[in-house]
Order: structure tokens, then sequence, then C-alpha cells
């Protein structure tokens, strides 16, 4: 080959690779996306994505999903050796013990230089919950709080008012609960239990209540052996031990009683589980929601969300930061929690807006929904709250197996709850 | 025997014949044998490195140091000392005695057992094999999937275990024959924390019919008939023919059953995990359960690792304890003795 042809064969190579660079440029933009949920869930996220994607055509959303019982540790992994998504969903139970490692991208100058994003309309609770040392790390997801689910036909058979209209009428607090459970734990005549009335409250709903609290507010002690806490805790166990209105672990092994199966007369979860109970009932009876009971110190309910965050290695933060303020934004959330009563809304606008509250499918009692704002209160979630809160489960795992009574359960719990407290992480 | 020994018997012949013959001669390296040998267990010998030896080297210089997956820091002696006496030791020694307590009776109730489907599947019996093929079919099942179905079986008021003990049975009485139930009472299984590990135990005994039974079979067969004959002759009823002809004989097979028995299930894990998660009040809280959680779920990767050398050291220890006192009563055949 002569010279000059020599010449012309490589700039003709190079011109061909610089274009290739610049049309990588100028293409779509994929950014990973990690979540978790079961088929159901997904559904909702995969169509979230495709509006997001219409909108923004430059950029791709890949979603992978992963397992509820796998996700945690997957997450871990996947942040310790670099591979992690760019945009993944962090359980607030992890989320201070992870972001205190670096992990994910502070969006404070995303958020600043954007003048389509309005601060002042969201709630203060769930952008608190996403700070950390003063600095924003994404935007609130999955945010709610605990309601009680009811079985209306079985209320109805046993001929007791429904515990919204109790609600309503001024009177539900554990006592009314106590009686209704009472009457609605059916026993045939061998002694085995047909129908139970109800499924053990959560923790934090029954102990703040009664007045108690778990830990300081500097997350030094363990404060459970205050009289309040202790009577709440003693609460809880008879109505499994004393009461007999809750099955005991062995009888309710394997989701034996469960609600879907119409077996339960109450139960206690998270106001993001009603699409799954409208699937999971299957219109085979009709069911709604109240809120939780009231106790001596008034209600409360256990108010999170989760954390939707950066990866603070990923290469597209400005697409991510697009994402994650969508799936979050008032649109979306009206769609989300409005039609499809998911979670509760972060945003004001969609909070006061009456379309929020329409509701074409159970639960209709959607006003409870704007209660749990009311009385929600913030669980004491820490960088330690994986260690102390397991010691806590241990505790009260032998209470609810009828081993200890609640003060000798708190005895137990609290030093090693303390230790956890303040142990170094090792 | 296990494949290293194997390697290391095999590079022994060579360096006590060829290689020092070889060298002696002063052949060039291509002419010596041993060189040969070397180059074909290369490829072995590299992927040993890289995929055990290296990995076991690393672990061993972990268990020393505090990992996170993220930074290395020596600590010394710091995790063997939280194992022992530290904050940990609580744990450590009840998930060591709830292995131990499971070792103890699922390894000689196993090997009764695998003993004497063994036996059973011995004789000429129309369609044996059809028998050995269903018998060994517990050993196919997924580990998982069975433990799934071992949660229902067990379950305290739907499962079958506690279905049948509760069953109403004729019992004489003084007013005339009563239908009452066993016992009124069963136990909570996988909910109760004294029953939890004899749950495990017995559900152990259902790995009977596996890879131990087959090799129990092997040993069966390998006993010549002559042995049986001569018994009869003098005498011997089954029992007896049992007791002074198949066991010695069959000492070997038990011997080595028992060592890799013990291994076996100082190791058990996928059935806690699935089943009990560690069970009520740690009473399933195995060993390996117990190494699997601060390596993977809590990320603790330095004493994880030094609890996976300290269960090699014990294992290690058993092993050698089993092999000394096996010259005792294991007689291998063509020994004289």
């Amino acid at each position: 080959m002569t010279r000059a042809r020599i010449h012309l064969l490589v700039s003709a190579v190079l011109v061909v690779l610089l274009s290739g660079c610049a049309r990588q440029q100028k293409g779509p933009v994929t950014i990973r996306y990690m979540a978790w949920g079961n088929a159901q869930h997904l559904r909702v996220e995969q169509q979230i994505i495709d509006n997001f994607e219409k909108e923004h055509p430059n950029i791709k959303v890949k979603l992978f999903a992963v397992p509820d019982s796998a996700y945690h540790q997957k997450q871990q992994i996947m942040l310790a050796s670099r591979t992690a998504p760019d945009v993944m969903k962090v359980e607030l139970h992890y989320f201070p013990a992870l972001v205190r490692k670096g992990y994910f991208r502070p969006i404070n100058d995303f958020v600043e230089s954007d003048p389509t994003l309005d601060l002042d309309d969201y709630f203060p609770q769930p952008l608190d919950e996403c700070s950390y040392n003063g600095k924003l790390y994404g935007f609130n997801i999955a945010f709610g709080g605990q309601v009680l689910y009811y079985n209306k036909d079985l209320f109805r058979k046993a001929g007791i008012p429904d515990p919204y209209e109790q609600w309503k009428a001024g009177k539900w607090t554990w006592t009314e609960y106590l009686d209704a459970a009472k009457k609605l734990t059916i026993r045939d005549k061998n002694g085995r239990t047909l129908q139970y009335g109800t499924l053990m409250p959560h923790h934090w709903t029954v102990i703040w209540s009664f007045g108690g609290e778990l830990v300081s507010p500097d997350y030094k002690r363990c404060v459970l052996d205050s009289p309040e806490s202790i009577r709440a805790l003693q609460f809880m166990k008879d109505l499994r031990w004393k009461y007999r209105v809750n099955p005991t672990p062995a009888e309710g092994a394997m989701s034996a009683f469960n609600f879907n199966s119409g077996r339960v007369a109450m139960y206690f979860g998270w106001s993001g589980q009603t699409p799954v109970i409208l699937e999971g009932c299957k219109g085979a009876f009709e069911w709604d929601i109240a809120p939780v009971p009231a106790g001596p110190a008034g209600r409360f309910t256990p108010l999170k969300g989760n954390v939707m965050a950066i990866y603070i290695e990923s290469k597209h933060p400005r697409e991510a930061y697009e994402f994650i303020k969508y799936v979050t934004s008032a649109k979306s959330e009206m769609f989300i929690c409005g039609k499809l009563r998911r979670w509760i809304t972060t945003h004001k606008s969609v909070y006061n807006d009456p379309e929020y509250l329409v509701a074409h499918t159970p639960p209709y009692h959607t006003d409870v929904f704007r209660g749990e704002m009311e009385y929600g209160k913030r669980p004491p979630i820490n960088e330690r709250f994986i260690q102390w809160n397991t010691e806590l489960a241990v505790g009260l795992s032998r209470m609810w197996t009828g081993e200890l009574d609640a003060k000798e359960a708190v005895a137990f719990m609290k030093p090693r709850i303390e230790r956890a407290l303040n142990e170094e992480d090792w | 025997m296990p494949y290293y020994q194997t390697l290391f018997y095999f590079v022994l012949r060579i360096s006590n014949f060829e290689f020092s013959t070889d060298m002696i001669k002063r052949k060039p390296l291509t002419e010596r044998a041993s060189f040969w040998g070397f180059l074909f267990i290369c490829p072995w010998l590299l992927g040993f490195i890289i995929f055990t030896g290296g990995p076991m080297l690393a672990s061993l210089v972990l268990s020393f140091c505090k990992y996170d997956l993220q930074r290395v820091t020596f600590i010394g002696l710091g995790n063997y000392e939280r194992m022992f006496v530290g904050s940990e030791h609580a744990y450590f020694y009840k998930s060591l005695t709830n292995t131990a307590l499971y070792v103890l009776f699922s390894v000689p109730m196993g090997l009764t057992g695998s003993l004497l489907l063994a036996v059973l599947l011995n004789q000429k019996v129309k369609g044996v094999t059809i028998f050995r093929t269903l018998f060994y079919l517990p050993a196919l099942t997924p580990a998982v999937a069975s433990a799934l179905v071992w949660m229902w079986v067990f379950h305290p008021e739907c499962g079958i275990l506690n279905n049948f003990l509760t069953m109403a049975v004729p019992i004489p009485t003084l007013s005339g024959i009563e239908f009452r139930p066993l016992i009124t009472n069963p136990p909570q299984w996988l909910q109760s924390s004294t029953w939890a590990l004899p749950a495990f135990i017995l559900m152990s005994l259902w790995g009977i019919g596996g890879g131990r039974m087959i090799i129990f079979l092997a040993g069966l067969q390998g006993i010549s008939d002559e042995y049986y004959e001569a018994a009869r002759i003098d005498g011997a009823g089954a029992i007896a023919q049992f007791r002074h002809v198949t066991l010695p004989l069959l000492t070997p097979t038990i011997f080595f059953n028992m060592v890799l028995g013990v291994i076996g299930a100082f190791q058990v894990f996928t059935a806690a995990y699935v089943m009990t998660g560690g069970g009520p009040n740690n009473a399933t809280l195995f060993y390996v359960l117990y190494l699997y959680r601060h390596a993977f779920e809590q990320f603790h990767m330095g004493y994880a690792a030094a609890l996976a050398w300290v269960l090699f050291i014990i294992l290690f220890t058993f092993t050698l304890i089993q092999f000394r006192h096996s010259t005792k009563w294991v007689h291998y055949e063509g020994e004289g003795k």
C-alpha cells in the first residue's frame, strides 16, 4: 500500500471510531434500578417505569427485582463489591447504617438547582428520614403506617359494630378491641379453634399507646422497664395466653391462620399491603380498614417510609435523580397512593386533594389514611437498629411462646439491648 | 482415600524411588520420571492451589483480621477471644452444644438404620432392585424442598405427626374399651425450644436410605458366602451369623461411614436455615448456621473465618481420634488379624 492509501485508511478508521463515540453520548442512557416486591408490586413498578420512559425518551430504566428475603444481603454485597445499581430502594431499618459507610450520593446539589422541584410540598418527616448529617440522600418511597384490617362479614355475623363505626362514634380503644376479639374467637366442642379474633398488633403501636418507649432519645439506654411499657407488653402477651384471642406460634405456624383465609377477624398491617390483601382474598369476604385502637396515652401508629437512593459511584447521577424525582412526584403518588392504595402520600398537595380519597375498590375508609398522618409516630431507627432490634425480637419471642412474663422478658432483654446499642461495630 | 492423600502418596513414591535414583544418575530433566509425573498433574495442582489451597490460606489469615468486604484490619487473636470468652461466647457454645447433640444422636441412629436397611435390601427377594431404588429416593430430593415438606409434617396442629400421635385408639379401661388419643398434649415440635432439636434428629432419619446405605450394601456384598456357610455348619442362626460374620467383616465400611457421617453431621445447615432460622430461642442454632449469619448477614468475615477454622480443628481432632481408635476394632481383610 502506498503511503497515501495508508493515511486514508487510518483517517477513515479514526472517523468511524470517533463518530461512534459521539453517537454514544447522544444515545439513551440506561440506569439500573433495584427493587423488592412480589409479582404485583413489580407490575406497578414496571408501569411507572414505562410512564417515566415516555416522558424522558433519552433515559432507559432497567428494573431488576430481588426476592424480599434475600434483598438486604444482596444489596449489601453489591454495595461492598462496588457493583450496585444506580438507583435502589433502601429499607429504612438499614439506611442509617449504610449511609454512614458512604454508599449513597447526596442530592442536595440537584435539588437546589432544580426549578421544577418544590421542597415545601413534601411533609417534613419523609424528607427527614432520607437525611443524614444534614444532607439529603434521596426521596421517600413506600411511606406508610399501620392500620387495622378487619373482616366485615365476621363482624356482621357476630353482631358487633365495625371497628370503623366504633372509631367514628369516638370509642375505639384497647378495651373495645379486646371485647370484639373475644366475641370473634370461635371454638368447636373439642376446643379446637375455628376462628381467631385477631392477630398480634405491632409492639411499637401498643407500647406507645400505653405511654411507654423502647429506647432513650439518645439511643443509649433501653427504657422498656418503665411501668407503662411493661403494662403494654403484658397486654400483648395476655392477648395470646390469657384471653386466647390470638393464635399461639404453634397454631399460627406457616400461616395456618391468616387474614386472607377468612379465619381471622382483625389484622394489623402496613397500609401498603392493601393490594396484596385485595388480591389474596379474591372477593371471598368483605373487608375494610380502621385506625389502630387507642390506649391510655392516646392513639399512635408507626409511620415510616424507605429511601430511594442513588449509588455514590453511579455514572449517571443526574438521570438517576430525574428517575427518583419522578417516582416520588405528586403525579406518581396520586396514581400509586390514590388509585392503587399502596402507600401514604408524602406530598401535601396530594394529601389535600379530594381525588386522593376516592376509592373504587376496598378499602373504602380512605379517611383512615389521612388519619395516619395525624397520629403517626416515627419509629426509633438508628445505625445500630438491626443489632438491637434482633435482641428485642429474641426477648419478645420468649414472651410470645408463653415462656416468660413481660417483666421477666424485659429483664432478659434490657442488658442485651443496651449492649447492642452501645457496642462498637465489629 | 481422599484425593490429597492419594497425591501425597504418589509424590512420596516417586520421590522415594525414581526421583532420587534419577538425580543420582544425573539424568537431564525431561528424562526423569518425576518430571513427567508432576507435569501431568499440573492442571489439577494449579486448580487446587488457586481454588482451594489459596483461599484456605487466605481464610486463615483473615481469621486474624476484621474484614467487612471493604477494609481488612489486623486484630490478632481478637476473633478467637470474642468466640471463646468475649461477647459472642454464649452463642458460640450454644451452637456448639446444639451441633454436638445433633451429631451424638443422629450419627449412631443413622448408621444403625442404614446398616439394617442394607441388610434388608441384601436379601434375595423378588423385585429387590425396585426396592433398592425406592429406598434411595430420599437422597435425590432437593434439601430445601424436603425441608419445607417436613415443616408441614411437624406442624403442631395440622401436621401428620401430631395427628398420628393424637389418634384415638382403643384403650382398655375400667369401664370397658374406650377410644382415647395416645397422647393428649403432643409436643409443639418446631415451635418449642425443647422439641425442636429432637425434631431435627428425627428428620435426619429419613436420610438413612441414602448414599450410606448403598455403601453398606456394597460392603455386605463383598462378604463371601463361604463365611456364612461355615457359620451355618457350625450351627449359627441368623442373629449369630450377623454378630459373628457380618459385623466383623463389615467394620471397615462402618468405620468409613462413621468418619464421613460425623463430618457431615457437624455441618448441618440447610434444614435449620429453611425450617427454623435458628430455632425458638436458639434451640436449633447449629454451628454452620451461626457461621453463615456472621458471614453473610452481618458481614463479619474475619470472625466467620475464625469460626470455620475452629470447626476444621474440631473435625480434624475427631477424625484423628477415630483413626487412632480404629486399629482396635476395624478388621481389614488380608492383614492376618
